[in-house]
């Protein structure tokens, strides 16, 4: 062999040593030096006493706490006790948004005796697909706004506001909805172009500080309001009082998300906080309510109801008998309940944690009190609350719910992965984001799809469930379809502990004359 | 005895000039580096008339600049930013300064050069140094105006951090063909004594200092941390700041002959990155300290300036000068539209607004007259050099620093 050959690269295998030697020595040297800082940085700093008693050691602590938190969602967490949505709810959700096989084997992985966790009851003889029939249709408003809305869908999207939501996924949703012929209801921050541009049905959502309807000094505008109904695709709506998140606190949605876009369709200053007030100041009895919507339905000529999240329950009597006093054609078209667990967005942990009833409560309540005054026909019920597996929804319609809202399981269509940093502009899948880094991950076109195969997947699943139990379709689905697991661990009959009642104008009248 | 009063009586005229520079300017209502340029020329006309002599020569400038100069105002500036900040912009910053530095330089020097258009007297050494002097950027102007009409803080950190990169590789650069133009490798003022030939010799020679200076500035920034955390107090916290400014330029460029600016640059940057939770604390006078020291050094520049400048100079080289204002400003602009559409693949997007009051307002400023103070005089194009840099730092000050607040109050309307 060349012995030059050799040597040339002896030198070279010696030189690239010495770098690295070198760049190994230096490597050393800045440890040590930072391990030193570190040990000084820590003694020196008053602020976290672990730090203090315990340099360099003490860092451990919050670098582990941080990693914690991907250990137990990834290897530890097991499939039913992660919050709000565990494992095995998320993936149904995901299954049905991609529209893979949902089946599960092996047995049930949910413990049948922890109280208050409901089963249906099966028929003997159930619905043949031959009998099965769709979803009846359903009218709002019906004789009472010059536009009443029929439609057909049990299942629809919730209010998540644009500027809570990004572009890509307001987009998404626009055309999953479209697709799947379901609503969409636009939350308090106003309607922009993405919501039309799939061409659902839109409920417009009136928030407390009425953005994209509001004048300059935050009042309802009546010509902006004209504007809005004037497009065909609104077909609703809704006047929130409280959501479930907060109530008895405005929507707040931080300056860091607040981009020109949606300052434009909200009709406020760019990059500062958006804080809704507590309250609508127009509105401060069941009269100004009713004289509200009234108001809302001439001008719009469309259905119109409100939403808002039961706690105290005196001022829906008094709703009802200023109805009556009022005449039936003056009542909201229909109630949106809201559980009191909290959505997508930013709320004070106080509020969302111990603030109102949950839906288990507040919807049996709401429907019992309205069939007792004769008003069941009249206004329509919509739920909202965790209710994203075709279970809980079977469920709520069994209740007497009519329709029934779903937020965070079409974030979940979406590609949400519950990392819950809906109100730090950090969404790591784009659905509530405005960096445009981040959002570029979300396709609108792909989770489109997405939305419309959960819709879909969602009402088959219902359909089933409605199906086993022995009647034709999903909104056929009585209380006497369902039992609740007792603090025993037995179920026991669920119209035993919420007895459908019958109206009863006695009641009424008692409470009219006093 | 007699050099140290000699020495002190220079050093306290040239100071009583910058405050008067600074007095000219209250009263003027213009920046300070007006006044002082003002203030600069007035103490060069009154010279003759004490039959004073300042004691300032090239050679000595040179060395009074690398070594006291450009520590302070490179630490200075990178000190002030926030180190968070930074980091977010850290990636368009240094491409700014890595892509858009060389391709600021080669334009430059190109538009110079068919400019001037005479090769012997020009050559292209001289048309890449008067490039790489005008690739420095200045934004002291610039950043005073935005505070001023409240401007996002990303924006105010994007231009420093920008131009402190930019400054570090200009200077490295204007060393680097300097070198080359007087036969040396050399540094700063440090000549290795060894030629150096060959386009790889010149390549490991560049990566030895690239590399080299960020290296020893790492280690001098811990050892600041350190050795501040360790002394506990505020009084002796300033004192290893300014130490480690002149110190980790000295080590870097006289000991181990590395680049000394990159050093005192990391060396800043990396010292407030781990003193941030000493912010209130040790650090608590650190920002008016490294203020003064500032604007002491930024005035002496200007006074020196001003004493140089003079109408023959104007009257030789008028045309060179446009050809350089021309050359500076297009080739900024060229540079910052070529470069900043990239910036979304390494971070933040910068807005088309934003590239507008990067490009024409990137000043030059007191770095380029510190280089170009600092030229040595054997270089036949030294005087051409001299004048078409002054030509664009005056350009800078007259026009492109009154304009840009306009141009600024439009963009943020």
């Amino acid at each position: 062999m060349d012995l030059q050959a050799v040597a040339a690269i002896q030198a070279f295998a010696v030189k690239v040593l010495q770098v690295f030697a070198m760049l190994f020595a230096f490597g050393l040297v800045v440890l040590v030096l930072y391990v030193v800082y570190m040990y000084l940085s820590d003694v020196s700093q008053t602020k976290q006493a672990i730090r203090r008693n315990f340099p360099v050691l003490g860092r451990f602590r919050y670098q582990f706490e941080h990693l914690g938190e991907f250990f137990r969602q990834y290897f530890y967490s097991l499939d039913r006790e992660e919050m709000p949505f565990n494992r095995a709810q998320r993936n149904w959700v995901y299954r049905a948004a991609k529209n893979v096989d949902s089946t599960v084997a092996f047995g049930s992985t949910r413990p049948l005796n922890q109280p208050g966790d409901i089963v249906f009851l099966n028929h003997p003889f159930p619905t043949l697909s031959k009998d099965a029939v769709p979803p009846r249709e359903v009218t709002l408003g019906e004789g009472v706004a010059r536009k009443p809305y029929t439609t057909r869908s049990i299942f629809n999207i919730s209010g998540m506001s644009f500027g809570a939501l990004s572009v890509p996924a307001v987009t998404a949703l626009s055309k999953g909805a479209a697709k799947a012929g379901i609503w969409m209801n636009t939350g308090e921050g106003g309607l922009s172009s993405h919501h039309l541009s799939g061409g659902c049905d839109i409920v417009f959502q009136i928030g407390t500080a009425k953005y994209g309807v509001r004048d300059a000094e935050g009042n309802l505008s009546d010509e902006k309001l004209r504007e809005v109904a004037a497009l065909e695709q609104v077909k609703m709506f809704e006047l929130k009082l409280s959501q479930g998140a907060k109530p008895g606190k405005g929507g707040i949605l931080p300056g860091i998300k607040v981009t020109p876009e949606i300052a434009h369709v909200r009709g406020i200053p760019a990059g500062m906080d958006s804080i809704s007030p507590n309250g609508h100041p127009e509105i401060r009895d069941v009269d100004g309510l009713l004289d509200m919507l009234n108001h809302i339905r001439e001008v719009t000529g469309k259905p119109v109801g409100f939403k808002c999240v039961i706690g105290v329950s005196d001022w829906l009597h008094d709703l009802c008998e200023a109805i009556q006093r009022r005449g039936i054609d003056s009542a909201p078209d229909f109630i949106n309940i809201d559980s009191a667990d909290g959505g997508s967005g930013a709320a004070p942990q106080s509020l969302m944690d111990y603030m109102g009833l949950p839906l288990n409560r507040s919807l049996p309540l709401v429907v019992d009190l309205i069939t007792q005054y004769g008003l069941r026909e009249r206004i329509k019920i919509i739920c909202a609350g965790k209710l994203l597996t075709p279970s809980m929804v079977a469920w709520a319609l069994a209740m007497g719910a009519d329709f029934v809202n779903c937020g965070r399981g079409f974030m979940f269509a979406l590609g949400c992965i519950q990392a819950m940093q809906c109100n730090k502009n950090t969404c790591p899948t784009g659905v509530t984001t405005h960096n445009p880094d981040l959002q570029q991950g979300l396709d609108p076109m792909d989770k489109a799809e997405r939305v419309y195969h959960y819709a879909r997947n969602m009402e088959y699943e219902v359909g089933t469930i409605a199906h086993s139990c022995g009647v034709p379709e999903p909104r056929l689905l009585r209380r006497a379809h369902v039992e609740v697991i007792s603090e025993r661990g037995v179920p026991m009959p669920l119209n035993e502990l919420v007895p459908e009642v019958k109206p009863k104008s006695v009641i009424a009248s008692d409470r009219g004359v006093n | 005895m007699d050099g140290v009063t000699t020495l002190v009586g220079q050093g306290l005229y040239m100071a009583l000039a910058a405050v008067a520079g600074l007095g000219i300017a209250r009263l003027l209502k213009r920046d300070d580096t007006l006044g002082c340029l003002i203030a600069g020329v007035l103490a060069g006309i009154l010279l003759p008339v004490f039959n004073y002599d300042t004691g300032l020569r090239a050679e000595n400038i040179h060395q009074l600049v690398f070594f006291i100069i450009l520590p302070v105002l490179i630490f200075q500036s990178a000190w002030k930013i926030d180190p968070d900040t930074l980091f977010r912009w850290l990636g368009p910053a240094l491409l700014l300064a890595m892509v858009g530095v060389p391709i600021c330089i080669l334009i430059t020097a190109a538009l110079v050069y068919s400019g001037v258009h005479q090769p012997e007297g020009f050559p292209w050494l001289a048309a890449l140094l008067t490039g790489s002097i005008l690739a420095a950027t200045d934004p002291v102007a610039i950043v005073s105006r935005l505070r001023q009409t409240g401007a996002n803080n990303e924006l105010l950190t994007l231009v420093e951090g920008e131009s402190l990169f930019n400054d570090a590789v200009a200077i490295l650069l204007f060393s680097f063909v300097l070198g080359i133009a007087t036969h040396s490798a050399m540094e700063g003022a440090v000549a290795t004594g060894e030629s150096i030939s060959g386009a790889s010799g010149f390549t490991l020679y560049f990566a030895a200092v690239f590399f080299g200076g960020l290296a020893v500035g790492t280690i001098c920034g811990l050892l600041t941390a350190i050795v501040i955390l360790f002394l506990r107090s505020a009084g002796a916290a300033l004192m290893v700041l300014v130490l480690a400014a002149f110190g980790s330029f000295y080590l870097a460029e006289h000991v181990v002959g590395v680049s000394g600016i990159l050093s005192v640059m990391i060396c800043a940057i990396v010292a407030r990155a781990c003193l941030r939770e000493q912010q209130e604390t040790y650090l608590a006078h650190a920002a008016p300290t490294w203020e003064w020291l500032g604007l002491l050094f930024h005035a002496l520049i200007f006074v020196i300036m001003g004493l140089v400048i003079s109408f023959d100079m104007f009257a030789q080289h008028w045309l060179a000068m446009i050809v350089a204002i021309v050359a500076a400003i297009g080739a900024r602009g060229l540079a910052v539209f070529l470069v900043a559409p990239l910036a979304r693949y390494v971070g933040p997007p910068i807005t088309h607004s934003w590239r507008l009051i990067l490009s024409w307002g990137g000043l030059r400023g007191v770095i380029s007259a510190a280089l170009v103070l600092s030229l040595p005089t054997e270089l036949p194009y030294w005087s051409t050099v001299q004048a078409m840099v002054f030509g664009v730092v005056l350009f800078s000050l007259l026009v492109q620093g009154t304009t840009s607040t306009r141009l600024i109050r439009k963009m943020e309307s």
